[in-house]
């Protein structure tokens, strides 16, 4: 489980309430180029040694052919690893005092974004077409007040538990908040 | 006709590539990555598999005779120069 001292930024007393990454399926595309990139190697050579042995005992054909499937194996490796990166290190933690969302782009572009629970003003989920349904995965839109820039989940499991979670999170700071900066006023809670 | 010691120059440009963006990669993915299991295993597989791919296919090419030419506009003369003249003789 996701530790909180790796939290940028940690606010004294909160706790994880979720950590959430894209459903699995969406890892569904990787998985399969995975397999494509390991089956096509291993049963294109075996066709050659058995079907076309004389490729195979061709002294300048077949180190050709060597050279040009390592590099195309090692580049659609690299692609694959780059796929699995961007799925891995999106992540999206709600906490009892804050939002995080954490998204890599690219190897050079990462963004973190925080967001306060109590200025949260709605939260809205999504879940659109069959394979979601099925799955119950979707989207989850965050809108704050005063803030055209929505807070976006990305097809995380359970979209309509968790934003039911982040209203009750988000209502429990908000009064808190309201009490905090009563105090600070000077007046009585 | 292209001589063979040209494509093996051309694959060691593209591993030193491939290479220089390995270790790109692996060090954002350790360096953002949750210090996990899971981390620390896909890393490894990645490398691992790479390095055997690079050290597998470097270990052929040891093997192969780089003096050789590739005819490659040409399907008939698809091979060496000395497997050519052998064929028009």
């Amino acid at each position: 489980m996701f530790d909180l001292q790796h939290l940028p930024n940690a606010v004294p007393g909160e706790k994880i309430v979720h950590f959430l990454r894209r459903h699995p399926i969406t890892l569904l595309p990787v998985a399969f180029g995975y397999l494509l990139v390991t089956l096509i190697p291993i049963f294109g050579f075996g066709y050659l040694f058995i079907y076309e042995p004389n490729i195979t005992h061709n002294p300048v054909f077949f180190p050709v052919i060597i050279l040009l499937s390592s590099v195309i194996f090692l580049f659609a490796w690299l692609i694959l690893f780059h796929m699995f990166m961007d799925y891995y290190l999106d992540i999206w933690v709600v906490t009892t005092r804050r939002i995080l969302s954490i998204e890599q782009t690219g190897l050079f572009n990462r963004i973190v974004s925080e967001l306060r629970l109590y200025r949260i003003q709605d939260v809205t989920a999504q879940i659109n077409g069959f394979l979601h349904t099925v799955l119950n995965f979707g989207f989850l839109e965050i809108q704050t007040a005063g803030e055209k820039t929505r807070f976006v989940f990305e097809e995380i499991p359970r979209p309509m538990t968790v934003s039911k979670s982040i209203l009750e999170l988000s209502e429990v700071d908000r009064r808190e908040h309201l009490d905090e900066s009563i105090e600070n006023l000077g007046g009585k809670p | 006709m292209i001589p063979m010691s040209f494509l093996l120059l051309a694959w060691l440009i593209f591993v030193a590539i491939f290479v220089l963006f390995a270790i790109l990669t692996i060090a954002v993915h350790i360096r953002f990555g949750i210090s996990n299991p899971i981390t620390t295993v896909s890393a490894g597989i990645f490398l691992t598999v790479s390095i055997l791919v690079i050290l597998a296919t470097g270990i052929y090419f040891l093997q192969v005779d780089w003096s050789k030419n590739v005819g490659l506009f040409n399907a008939n003369s698809f091979g060496t120069q000395q497997s050519v003249s052998e064929f028009e003789l």
